[in-house]
């Protein structure tokens, strides 16, 4: 009785070691310079090449409503000064028909009284103050973020 | 619960001229001055007539000192701890990118943020560049009295640099300008000096 009682501790503690090793292996420091520094964070590290932008024209699916919509194309040397706005040249209402460019927010019209102008209000004229490009960097670490339709008690 | 939060916090302030309003009136308005007493919001601070906590008679009353006076402080110039001359030609600014909260050890995480401002880079201006025979997105040392490290130039993307001016962002931790910076304090406001420095920009 004592003997089998004593195998069958040896097989659980092995059990908890090996379920042990598992977890540890999934959850081990990893380096990942970005986040974590380099393995010789003093030593001489050389810098990997600039991402590219995705210009590929292609109009992602938003992360969620609010999201602003990202920047699919070039926009290398445009000038977005006080007195000129390229992104404008294309994305303004009276532009869109010749330029096929989604026109910007009707939000984008309104002062913050909520009073909707003429023409693009003055506090969203800076288009890259909120609209980004993305480039090919892969991520970092793998993402566990879920669409809000996908989670909460309904699921669709 | 927010409501239960906010309304414990804002018992710290009623009473003795940090009024705030109340949960409902500040998600009905942009904004409100304070101290917020019996929900009208106060226009002229320390001016009487204007704030509530201004005793008849007082004209102007900065009540939070004892004498009722302002206090203005004017401390003396402090010139920088070092400034650019011959060797070390350039100024060099940390500071942030909007995607990146501080050193980024979540905000690098998330796919999205990472893929707009994948890592840190050293903004130039393009003429400061085209002395230097570098072009965008070529390999760079940024070298101090004190340390180094390797980047890569941006001549063209977000920021603008003025002559002379270079910026690296510091969260990157695979690229630690930190190694670079000065270590010195101000004397007088005893802030790190982080933020300013002399360094040249070699080819790597």
């Amino acid at each position: 009785m004592r003997f089998r009682s004593s195998i069958a501790g040896a097989l659980l503690g092995g059990m908890l070691v090996f379920v042990g090793g598992a977890i540890y292996a999934q959850t081990a420091p990893q380096v990942v310079p970005r986040v974590t520094g380099a393995a010789s964070p003093m030593g001489d590290i050389p810098a990997p090449a600039l991402a590219r932008p995705v210009i590929d024209d292609k109009r992602l699916m938003r992360n969620y409503p609010e999201q602003p919509p990202i920047i699919p194309h070039s926009i290398d040397n445009y000038q977005l000064t006080l007195k000129t706005n390229r992104c404008l040249d294309c994305h303004r209402r009276q532009f869109t028909e010749g330029s096929g460019a989604p026109m910007i927010s009707v939000t984008h019209f309104m002062d913050r009284n909520g009073q909707v102008l003429a023409d693009v209000t003055p506090r969203r004229y800076f288009c890259t103050a909120c609209h980004v490009q993305q480039t090919d960097a892969q991520p970092l670490v793998p993402s566990t973020f879920k669409d809000m339709l996908l989670v909460g008690p309904e699921k669709k | 619960m927010q409501k239960g939060l906010f309304e414990e916090y804002a018992e710290f302030g009623r009473g003795h001229g940090h009024d705030l309003a109340d949960f409902e009136t500040l998600h009905q308005v942009r904004g409100m001055r304070w101290p917020v007493v019996d929900g009208k919001e106060t226009k002229w601070r320390y001016r009487e007539g204007l704030d509530p906590y201004v005793k008849a008679g007082k004209g102007v009353d900065f009540y939070g000192n004892k004498d009722g006076k302002a206090r203005i402080i004017a401390v003396p110039y402090e010139p920088p701890a070092e400034s650019p001359d011959k060797e070390f030609d350039v100024w060099l600014v940390t500071g942030r990118v909007l995607e990146h909260w501080h050193s980024g050890s979540m905000t690098m995480r998330v796919p999205e943020l990472y893929k707009a401002f994948p890592g840190a880079r050293v903004f130039m201006h393009p003429e400061d560049a085209r002395a230097r025979g570098l072009n965008e997105g070529a390999e760079v040392r940024v070298v101090s009295r004190r340390g180094e490290i390797r980047s890569r130039i941006d001549t063209k993307g977000r920021n603008r640099m003025p002559r002379g001016v270079v910026f690296v962002p510091w969260f990157d931790a695979s690229q630690l300008i930190n190694k670079v910076t000065l270590d010195a304090t101000d004397p007088i406001s005893k802030q790190t000096d982080f933020k300013k420095c002399a360094v040249k920009i070699i080819p790597a």
